[in-house]
């Protein structure tokens, strides 16, 4: 609107008086224009410098240690050796690291569906119970919101505890199984399915407190009239809520996604720093690589793969969502 | 070993064991006489505490790597090696109800010990009066507590106990390179070490194990630390370390998710891999 707004001035300006005056007007009106033009380039430029000096800058720390030979020598020296890629070959010929991607994405995936799906749910459940216990609800959403990551891990990892945990002792006392002793991280699927409870857990409120917002936001006519057509609750949701809610779930779906993606303090705490290798994920690999073998440059391609993968994951899903938003 | 002295006797273990069979005979009956509980460990033996398994390997004459024309490779699937792991995998499989997944820290095997149901552990001359102390462990079981060297495969002899920790070095980039190298001289010399080792620690050489002898609770210590073995000396050993290898191979092998062999042929290559980068 305020880019069209000068065009007018000067084309009723034209039209109304001599040339000078006019073609005077017209060298203030383009600067004044091209000032209005490069007024947000300004507003920006304080930002962008921010982000290229602590992201782009480290950025590019990155992707230059991943072209270099870079271990404990070259730590010593400060001065890697340049490879070309060599360590982007290494890790596409490891078999390690396609299960590690393959693990990392199937954990993502799982860790995403169940945090969304269970957030909205409580969201829509808010909507429907009283309000004191909303506000119960709600105070409880909040507490584990701010249980600091470290907390959380190592009240779970006492949960689980092999010799003395109140969730073996618990299951044993319901008589589920012979739970004494049990080790939950014997088995890397039980072991994950922990991991992911505590993350899930740990992610719901968010999710959970945004996706009921947007839900007070969407207007009570639009759902009474598709009650009045007949459709049922679990239509109305899909028909009228989901596509009102379109951006807020590509956002939030986009954040888990980066979240979960690049998990790793839940992991390394439950475990004790030092995970086997079964539960390496992408962040726990490049970390292994680059700071407990000392293979910097490795470490760094890997990381590198993994900020691409992240990127390349995330574009895609929203050029999909918004080409979905502009057919509506 | 630090052992219960009243476990031993009522399971008729009439005295403590001088082979590695009659550690492992002693062991069975120990299980059969309190195995009941599923609590008890005749042996308590996590499965990331590879300082205890490499022991049995270099008792069975293996060894972690070995270094031949500039090269490192890793031997752990060496048959004596195999010989010694499968071993421990028996005596874990049987005797322990340890975590498979966790290491002798994490918790404190002392303070497992303390709470009763534990026959023995291999653990450090510290670890004894720490199971016993007040606040954190069972001051209670101080008279049916002792302790014997962990018996060879070799009757009469004793298993290779790991010795190290700490290592003493001079920064490059230090000022002051003669003062460090004359603190290094002094802390190490045989007057402090022996001021070490008359304070209850074991000292820098055997020569000073001596002081330790007449001493009931440090003397089973300072007799299994006069066969010890240690890492291979790489400047990447660390790397090996750090990388969990050995733990993520014992994980496999206690869990029963990878077979001796296959468990120990893949850390052996990971060994030889590590060892030899950057050399």
């Amino acid at each position: 609107m305020s880019r069209l707004a000068p065009e007018g001035a000067a084309l009723s300006s034209v039209a109304e008086s001599e040339f000078a005056l006019a073609s005077r007007r017209r060298r203030r009106l383009t600067r004044q224009r091209l000032g209005h033009a490069a007024a947000p380039y300004a507003l920006l430029a304080p930002a962008a410098v921010a982000i290229g000096l602590i992201l782009g800058y480290p950025m590019y720390l990155l992707v230059r240690m991943s072209f270099e030979k870079y271990g404990l020598f070259e730590l010593i020296r400060h001065q890697g050796r340049w490879v070309g890629t060599a360590n982007y070959a290494q890790i596409f010929h490891d078999s390690e690291f396609w299960r590690v991607l393959l693990r990392t994405v199937l954990f993502t995936v799982v860790n995403v569906t169940l945090t969304m799906v269970l957030g909205t749910g409580i969201a829509l459940l808010l909507l429907q119970v009283s309000r004191w216990l909303r506000v119960a609800l709600t105070t409880g959403l909040v507490l584990v919101w701010s249980v600091p990551v470290i907390v959380a891990v190592d009240i779970w990892r006492w949960m689980v505890d092999y010799e003395f945990g109140v969730a073996n002792w618990s299951l044993q006392h319901l008589h589920v199984g012979n739970f004494v002793r049990h080790d939950w991280f014997a088995n890397p699927w039980t072991g994950f399915g922990v991991i992911t409870a505590l993350i899930v857990w740990g992610a719901i409120p968010f999710i959970t407190i945004t996706v009921y917002a947007a839900l007070a936001q969407v207007p009570q006519e639009l759902l009474e009239a598709a009650a009045i057509d007949g459709a049922r609750p679990w239509r109305i949701f899909r028909e009228v809520t989901m596509p009102l809610l379109m951006p807020i779930f590509v956002i939030l779906t986009s954040l888990s996604i980066i979240w979960d993606f690049q998990v790793f303090q839940q992991i390394w705490v439950m475990l004790d720093g030092r995970p086997t290798s079964d539960y390496y994920t992408m962040a726990i690999y490049a970390f292994h690589q680059s700071f407990q073998i000392s293979e910097y440059g490795l470490g760094a391609a890997i990381a590198v793969v993994m900020v691409l993968f992240m990127f390349g994951a995330t574009l895609v899903y929203l050029r999909q969502m918004l080409r979905a938003g502009e057919i509506r | 070993m630090i052992y219960r002295k009243d476990q031993y006797k009522g399971a008729g273990i009439k005295s403590t064991p001088k082979s590695l069979a009659q550690f492992v005979a002693d062991g069975k009956k120990l299980m059969k006489k309190y195995g009941k509980d599923s609590g008890y460990s005749a042996v308590y033996f996590p499965g990331k505490y590879w300082y205890y398994a490499m022991s049995f390997v270099y008792d069975y004459g293996g060894k972690i790597a070995i270094r031949s024309g500039g090269k490192w490779k890793g031997t752990l699937n060496s048959p004596k090696a195999l010989a010694a792991l499968n071993q421990v995998a028996s005596i874990a499989k049987s005797m322990s109800r340890a975590s498979k997944t966790t290491d002798e820290a994490n918790p404190q095997q002392a303070l497992v010990f303390a709470k009763g149901k534990v026959g023995s552990f291999v653990g450090n001359g510290w670890e004894w009066p720490y199971a016993l102390d007040a606040k954190v462990g069972n001051p209670a079981l101080d008279p049916v507590v002792g302790a014997y060297p962990m018996p060879s495969h070799i009757p009469g002899k004793f298993m290779p106990t790991f010795l190290g920790g700490s290592d003493l070095a001079v920064p490059v980039t230090t000022k002051n390179q003669s003062l460090a190298v004359d603190w290094i001289k002094a802390f190490t010399s045989t007057a402090s070490e022996s001021e070490i080792a008359k304070a209850g620690n074991i000292a820098n050489t055997t020569k000073l194990l001596a002081f330790n002898a007449s001493n009931p609770k440090l003397a089973p210590f300072a007799r299994a630390a006069k066969f010890s073995w240690f890492v291979p000396t790489s400047p990447n050993w660390a790397n090996v370390e750090n990388a969990n290898v050995l733990q993520n191979m014992l994980v496999k092998i206690f869990t029963g998710r990878a077979s001796v062999k296959a468990a120990a042929t893949s850390a052996s290559s990971q060994i030889t891999r590590i060892l030899n980068t950057g050399a």
